[in-house]
């Protein structure tokens, strides 16, 4: 019998046989004839139609090859059709189509030559009567494809005007909706009735774009997935990219990056940002979003646009690249580009663009006279609108106007907030708790930052607070209802009273930061920080990498202090310190951590520099809860237990041996318990135990393989069966757990939305309804995690709440010389 | 606790009476049903022979202990390991699958030095020639990895099938003195939060001439990658300070010379920014700190253990990098010895954390 060894060489040796002789093989051919054959298949066809009978063979004999060699054998259902017309019928067909081809030409060359606003209006006017007329004709005639054809491109035109927005008055904007979605489904059904694949891909692309005018997101996706499918089946990569661009234009709606990055790359396996424009716009958008101005620029520098490109796509360049050098500050160049471009195009664009140059360069009276111009604001678009009040506000707010600023920076705010209910409205079929960070993507922090700030210096600090937490994690209150109730300054005291030392929150813009603490008697301060978003990205990364390096406890401490001395400035420590005084002993403090403070392990910093003391207790969360706090009736020490964990493999053989340990110490601890360990513990054991309304503690792996489409990363749990319980199953189950202890690897971490938070399974269970829940902000040492187990349990069942048998077993780790790294991963989330 | 000595029980003969027995004593366990029990009951009676039996029990138990492992009783099947190396062809694990074999193959250098063989890919092609025809962009790109791949690939099995992939080192002698040596290990983690930025982190150990060992940037590898970057920055160890650029480094694979800079590295703190370029989008993979440090204590006592013989001198050497969180002045020293699959292990960890 052949050892371990041998049998994997054996295996070894024929796949890599296998290999060269395919990918020799695969090179040697050195072209393929797809395309070719395609285009035989096509010529013949033409030909037949015209009335050649000699062409019917070479278009049957095209055809069998195209299906025997290539898989397409969709187009003997398209032979079939024509074969069952007259070869007059054919003829007029053909006639039919030549309308259609100098129609359509008249489109594209209309763009390519750059003919744009009432130019464009009365040609399209034109042209879409034509379709029409074209369309009524050959709808009647045996060869109706080319009628398919005109609705096809007339739903084009019709989409182009919904999706610019230029129907302003809602009536006619419905009315076009609805003769958009007749055109695209009228050309759907017929390309389908003559058995043409390819030009119902269009069609199919077209009801997707519709559908996601219409706000149906999932109806959206599924077609444009469709249209993936097919256009891939049918190696047409014009139809894949759009496809892709309609996938794209939804995750870029719903301000999901993850996704925009991922469509992105998808395109560019068969596509160059080089020689393709609209994939270098998106991609060195996405740069600058992520704050990468040096590398825009350089991305940008590379892959401008050919001079014969549209005029659009030059537009397009000298904005993003003006924005690049901006962010990146050379403001000459900035300047430079933004004039161009107003040069091109008149437009808001180029407005919007001069106007946040002039505020870089301080010349605010200059961005007033350009923004308060009536008649010019009258012409921009709702968005183009929402941005010239943002930076009104902020140049009002520069020269020290608050009240003008609070009002335009107020209205820019609440129409924001107005979409993303709307949106949140139109969404219901999406899963609760997804990632549309309307207010990061559209609004923008800094717009937040600079509310917070100018309602601080018009002393109204609770103001301040309601717009930091109205802004962000929005989706968390959501969960509860799709109508997110607005936070208000009672529900700020309410909150705040609920906790000895109250609350601390914080909006982290671009360029600066808002700190908050509202103290449990309702009293508020505001504090502006001078670190942006990068500076606190930067410094809680170094922070979290020294918790975690071996021999750096120096360089912690430092680093820790500096972190505590930004974000605790002396106004809000001191307000701290007059709130430990007199508290009682273990004072609860609610950490809303937004932005990058949620990553920031608050668990090392120094308290007894910032409160006076280091025994207090943490609760932090992503965001209030759209309920008002309730006194805790809860009996810690009575709780009833689920303990699930400690899974097996298909061979039977336990992942993780010290899980089983741990699940059987707290059995021992707790006495009866329910329980789904080992092979029982599995998916339907898990979801189980998600809806008894036990405490439940879970002892397995975290894993990123999820395959559920949504807003969590692909979190999951691991079970003993294949199938793990995915973030979104754990969100829908709604909970309401007293207490979850999810003693897996990094359970406190997700993949980061703006103004939204971490979305990884911590997120899921607290969208989910979970009241309480212990995670770990990185992975942990196996015999760490058994540790703070007992002990966070013993301190339970003394009948601490979470928070303090939380700080409790920190406590009792690090005494017992365990280090930052094990004891500080371990956090206490939710209300306590 | 219960003794054949502590003389519990009917008195028992002090001299065996039975040499027959006592000499089949040592194949107790190979032997029949039959002829155990005779000797378990001639065992009983016999004081000389029960403490033998007893000690050849507990001997047969602890061997069983040392040879069972705890987490994995069995190696994967060839074609799990196959699969978990993903090598090309190989099928998609469920995640409980791989978290299996990931867990054996930790544990067991044989398996995992059999992945890492498949976890080699071929060479990215330097320079290919323009198909006459003009292809679609991905198609393009298909055809320049697929002719390195046959050739990596045709030679690979050629090789394999003469046996020629055996690796006998030239000096088994040396191999088999730092074969002894024990690698710094970790504690088992619940998890991993891999990083792509794997080297250098944490701490970078110098003297107060030169850094210790050569500086490398590794990162991890990605499959369609054509370009890796690295930005160095000096920053003054503040947690706000964006830092000085110092160089900017390119690479077309993931473990690169930082170049003769790396050695004029002062004591400080440093960041860098590593990025790639796919398929013509340029990538960003983050940003990681890592502190040049001088410990002329620590030079020092490496200096001393020079002086020692092998293994000896090899395992202080790795062990006093490791435990002071020097791990990549570690893994740079462990590149220097001979490769054994017990160093190979170790230089294939990757953080996890």
């Amino acid at each position: 019998m052949p050892t371990r060894a041998e049998r994997l060489e054996r295996a070894l040796k024929l796949s890599l046989s296998a290999i060269a002789l395919c990918a020799l093989g695969a090179f040697a051919r050195a072209s393929d004839d797809y395309d070719a054959e395609i285009r035989v298949f096509i010529a013949e066809l033409r030909a037949w139609r015209g009335g050649s009978d000699e062409a019917a063979a070479r278009v049957d004999a095209s055809a069998a090859r195209l299906c025997d060699e290539f898989a397409r054998c969709d187009v003997s259902r398209v032979v079939d059709f024509y074969r069952a017309l007259t070869p007059a019928a054919r003829v007029q067909g053909l006639m039919d189509e030549e309308r259609f081809v100098a129609l359509w030409q008249r489109v594209r060359d209309a763009g390519t030559s750059g003919i744009v606003g009432d130019a464009w209006r009365e040609q399209r006017i034109e042209i879409e009567r034509e379709l029409r007329t074209l369309a009524a004709d050959a709808s009647a005639r045996p060869d109706f494809v080319p009628a398919a054809q005109a609705w096809s491109l007339c739903a084009r035109l019709g989409l182009q005007r919904l999706e610019q927005a230029t129907v302003a008055d809602a009536t006619a904007f419905a009315e076009l909706l609805e003769r958009t979605l007749d055109d695209a489904q009228r050309a759907a059904t017929a390309f389908e009735r003559a058995g043409q694949l390819t030009p119902r891909i269009e069609a199919l692309w077209l009801l997707g774009r519709v559908a996601a005018c219409r706000g149906q997101e999932s109806a959206a996706r599924a077609q444009f997935e469709q249209c993936l499918r097919l256009a891939a089946a049918v190696r047409r990569d014009d139809l894949r990219e759009s496809a892709l661009q309609g996938l794209l234009s939804l995750a870029r709606a719903a301000g999901d990056a993850r996704e925009q990055d991922r469509r992105l790359e998808e395109l560019a396996r068969f596509r160059e940002p080089s020689t393709h424009w609209p994939l270098a716009r998106d991609w060195a958008a996405r740069l600058l979003e992520q704050d990468f101005a040096e590398e825009s620029v350089a991305f940008l520098e590379r892959n401008a646009p050919p001079t014969e490109a549209h005029v659009l796509d030059h537009v397009e360049w000298e904005l993003l690249i003006g924005n690049a050098q901006l962010r990146r500050g050379a403001l000459d160049e900035a300047r430079l580009h933004f004039e161009r471009l107003a040069e091109a195009a008149p437009s808001e664009l180029a407005v919007l663009s001069l106007a946040t140059l002039a505020l870089r360069e301080e010349r605010t009276f200059e961005v007033l006279a350009l923004l308060q111009d009536s008649d010019a604001a009258a012409t921009f678009s709702p968005l183009g609108r929402e941005r010239a009040r943002a930076l009104l506000g902020e140049a009002l707010h520069a020269i020290g106007d608050d009240d003008g600023a609070a009002e335009h920076l107020q209205a820019a705010f609440d129409s924001a907030l107005e979409i993303d209910r709307m949106r949140a409205l139109e969404r219901r079929d999406a899963v609760a708790g997804t990632a549309a960070g309307i207010i990061g993507e559209r609004l923008g922090l800094h717009t937040v930052a600079l509310l917070a700030d100018t309602r601080a210096r018009q002393r109204r600090p609770l103001d301040a607070v309601c717009a930091i937490e109205e802004a962000q994690a929005r989706s968390l209150r959501r969960s509860t209802s799709p109508a997110v109730p607005g936070v208000t300054p009672a529900s700020v005291r309410a909150w705040a009273s609920a906790y000895e030392l109250g609350l601390v929150t914080w909006v982290v813009g671009a360029d600066f930061t808002v700190a908050a603490h509202v103290a449990p008697d309702g009293t508020a301060r505001c504090v502006r920080v001078e670190h942006g978003r990068v500076d606190l990205e930067e410094a809680v990364r170094r922070l979290r990498e020294s918790v975690l390096a071996r021999g750096a406890e120096e360089r912690l401490a430092a680093l820790a202090l500096d972190l505590a001395r930004s974000l605790f400035p002396p106004q809000i420590s001191a307000s701290l310190a007059s709130c430990a005084r007199g508290a009682p002993q273990w004072p609860r403090l609610l950490i809303l951590a937004h932005g990058p403070c949620e990553a920031l392990p608050f668990e090392v910093l120094d308290w007894s520099a910032i409160v006076g003391t280091d025994e207090l207790a943490l609760v932090a969360s992503p965001g209030l809860d759209a309920a008002l706090p309730s006194p805790s009736r809860i009996e810690w020490a009575d709780l009833q237990w689920t303990l699930c964990g400690a899974p097996l493999d298909a061979a039977q053989r336990e992942l993780l041996p010290g899980a089983r340990e741990e699940l059987a110490l707290l059995r021992e601890l707790h006495g009866a318990t329910a329980s789904a360990t080992g092979a029982d513990f599995r998916h339907v054991e898990l979801l189980q135990a998600l809806r008894s309304g036990r405490a439940l503690h879970i002892a397995t792996h975290l894993s990123a393989e999820c395959d559920v489409a949504g807003s969590f990363g692909g979190a999951s749990l691991v079970t003993s069966e294949p199938q793990p319980v995915c973030a979104e199953e754990i969100a829908a189950v709604r909970s309401d757990l007293p207490l979850v202890v999810l003693a897996a690897c990094w359970s406190g971490g997700g993949a980061f939305v703006d103004a939204e938070g971490l979305f990884g399974l911590s997120r899921a269970f607290l969208a989910g309804g979970a009241r309480n829940l212990i995670a770990t902000q990185w992975p942990i040492e196996d015999s760490s995690a058994a540790a703070f187990g007992a002990e966070f349990h013993r301190a339970l069942e003394r009948g601490l709440g979470p928070a303090r048998a939380a700080a409790l077993a920190r406590q009792r780790l690090r005494e017992a010389g365990t280090r930052a790294a094990d004891f500080a991963a371990f956090r206490a989330l939710g209300r306590d | 606790m219960t003794t054949f000595d502590a003389g519990q029980g009917p008195a028992l003969p002090p001299r065996c009476a039975r040499p027959d027995l006592m000499a089949a004593l040592p194949s107790f366990a190979e032997s029949s049903p039959e002829r155990r029990r005779e000797l378990a009951e001639h065992a009983a009676r016999c004081r000389e022979c029960g403490a033998q039996l007893a000690h050849l029990e507990r001997a047969q138990a602890w061997i069983e202990q040392r040879l069972t492992p705890k987490v994995a009783p069995v190696c994967p099947s060839a074609e799990d390991l196959y699969d978990y190396g993903r090598g090309p062809g190989a099928r998609r694990m469920s995640e409980p699958e791989r978290m299996s074999i990931r867990a054996h193959v930790s544990t067991c250098p044989e398996c995992s030095s059999l992945v890492d063989t498949l976890a080699h890919r071929p060479p990215v092609p330097v320079v290919i020639e323009e198909p006459a025809t003009r292809l679609a962009a991905d198609r393009r790109r298909r055809l320049r990895l697929l002719v390195p791949l046959a050739a990596a690939a045709a030679v690979a099995a050629a090789l394999l099938w003469r046996g020629a992939g055996k690796t006998t080192p030239d000096n088994a002698s040396d191999v088999h003195a730092h074969a002894r040596i024990r690698f710094p290990a970790d504690p088992p983690l619940r998890g991993q939060a891999p990083s792509d930025l794997w080297y250098p982190r944490d701490r970078v150990l110098r003297s107060s001439q030169a850094l210790w060992s050569k500086l490398q940037f590794e990162l991890a590898p990605h499959e369609r990658a054509s370009k890796y970057r690295v930005v160095l920055y000096r920053n003054d160890g503040s947690a706000f300070d964006s830092g000085r650029e110092l160089v900017r480094l390119e690479s077309t694979s993931p473990l690169f010379d930082s170049g003769s800079i790396a050695f004029e590295l002062p004591a400080g703190h440093y960041t860098w920014e590593a990025w790639i370029e796919v398929d013509g989008l340029d990538l960003a993979l983050g940003r990681r700190d890592f502190e040049c440090v001088v410990d002329d204590g620590l030079v020092r006592e490496l200096a001393e253990r020079e002086r020692a013989a092998e293994p000896a001198r090899s395992e202080a050497l790795l062990h006093l990098l490791h435990d002071a969180g020097f791990v990549g002045d570690a893994r740079a020293f462990a590149r220097t010895l001979p490769a054994t699959p017990e160093r190979d292990q170790y230089l294939a960890r990757r953080p996890v954390r």
